[in-house]
């Protein structure tokens, strides 16, 4: 081998370890933004507040059985809203399975959306959510003032919002969750309560 | 190079991009098929009663693709058939990004990605790509070093690709948290217009 061979192989060789570090950087970059870009559920103002009555809502689930929604319940409720076209709710779906099973006894989830029966149904077959209830009703989305999705609300026994919000990750499911377990509205409302009128950005 | 002929070099590694490319892209389709039917509708661009058959062309055409790459008779028009299918892509990712449909998954596999013009520009890439694997090769012996360029060529041009989607991800996410600060200060910016932008 000539010298200008040995220096392509060599050279290539740092090429693609230069490419390897680069991918790793931006893949690090990336669970970096999935971890920690928005602190909390976020909140939006409009709609029942949380600590308020939900109001009720009597619907059918895509099966065709009735569910009360806001109605005093043994367990509690996670209300997840979602549309068929939304990929960051398709990725939450695997969330919210291993939460149920988290919360066994102690948590009731459903599907939320509004639109046509049967796209939801051909949705619903497509992403395997048939042991979730489905239900529509775009009185639910509207009184509660859903312009994002995926957004969850958390309902307790008693029919109260224990927390709401905008949910883009597993950790701001949780952080619904939590503020149902601590009383903590959100993170947003801590950071407010820490920081005094400085909103956090 | 010399005249206006081709190294083999830069077709075998065309070629071999493009079977890498295509192979994962037809892998992601495949292993959650009713979800890449489901991913087309997103699109609306067909009636939804075509997306199933349409759902099963795309990935026979991608399997066509990448056997007609490797056997040689067949590499002109595997490649020109590549070029057709990444056009056809990124006509229609354009066209929905221009009717401001951005918001669907682009069906790239993963977790989904919302469309952006960087998957336009992606495959603009690799049609000159896939435009460079139908030459005629001059007719130069292939020694171990040119093997071992074809090699580390293709590795680095899949490298590039990975890389270069997981930037557009990345960006998904900082556009996605822009969106969400907004959100969250309605007092400084504008109250209940979320979709606003500065």
């Amino acid at each position: 081998m000539d010298i200008l061979s040995v220096a392509v192989v060599l050279l290539s060789a740092v090429v693609i370890a230069l490419l390897l570090v680069v991918l790793a950087l931006a893949r690090q970059v990336g669970i970096l933004f999935e971890r920690v870009a928005p602190m909390g559920a976020l909140m939006t103002d409009a709609g029942p507040k949380i600590g308020e009555n939900s109001p009720r809502f009597d619907l059918m689930t895509l099966d065709g059985k009735p569910l009360s929604v806001g109605a005093p319940h043994p367990r509690s409720t996670l209300v997840f809203f979602l549309s068929t076209t939304c990929p960051v709710c398709k990725k939450l779906i695997p969330v919210l399975r291993s939460l149920r099973q988290a919360e066994g006894s102690n948590l009731d989830i459903i599907l939320a959306s509004d639109g046509e029966t049967e796209v939801h149904q051909a949705f619903r077959r497509a992403s395997s959510l048939t042991d979730f209830p489905y239900v529509l009703s775009s009185d639910l989305g509207m009184t509660y003032r859903i312009n994002r999705l995926p957004f969850a609300v958390v309902l307790d026994q008693d029919g109260v919002v224990r927390g709401k919000g905008l949910v883009n990750s597993r950790e701001q499911l949780e952080s619904l969750l939590n503020a149902r377990d601590m009383g903590q509205a959100s993170i947003q409302d801590w950071f407010q309560a820490q920081t005094g009128s400085q909103t956090v950005n | 190079m010399e005249g206006l002929g081709v190294h083999p070099v830069f077709v075998i590694v065309a070629a071999g991009t493009l079977v890498c490319v295509f192979a994962r892209a037809m892998a992601h389709k495949v292993s959650d098929f009713s979800w890449f039917a489901h991913t087309l509708k997103g699109y609306k661009l067909l009636p939804e009663a075509l997306a199933q058959p349409v759902a099963v062309a795309l990935i026979a055409a991608e399997a066509l693709i990448i056997v007609g790459l490797i056997v040689p008779p067949l590499r002109v028009f595997a490649a020109l058939l590549a070029a057709v299918l990444l056009i056809l892509y990124a006509v229609a990712i354009a066209l929905n990004l221009l009717r401001g449909n951005r918001r669907i998954d682009c069906g790239c596999g993963g977790a989904g990605q919302g469309l952006s013009w960087f998957l336009v520009i992606r495959n603009a890439v690799l049609v000159v790509i896939a435009l460079v694997a139908p030459a005629t090769p001059i007719a130069v012996p292939l020694d171990l070093l040119a093997w071992i360029s074809v090699v580390t060529g293709i590795a680095s041009l899949m490298l590039v690709v990975a890389g270069a989607e997981q930037l557009n991800e990345n960006w998904s996410w900082l556009a996605a948290a822009d969106e969400q600060a907004q959100h969250l200060n309605p007092r400084h910016h504008g109250h209940d217009h979320g979709e606003e932008h500065h």
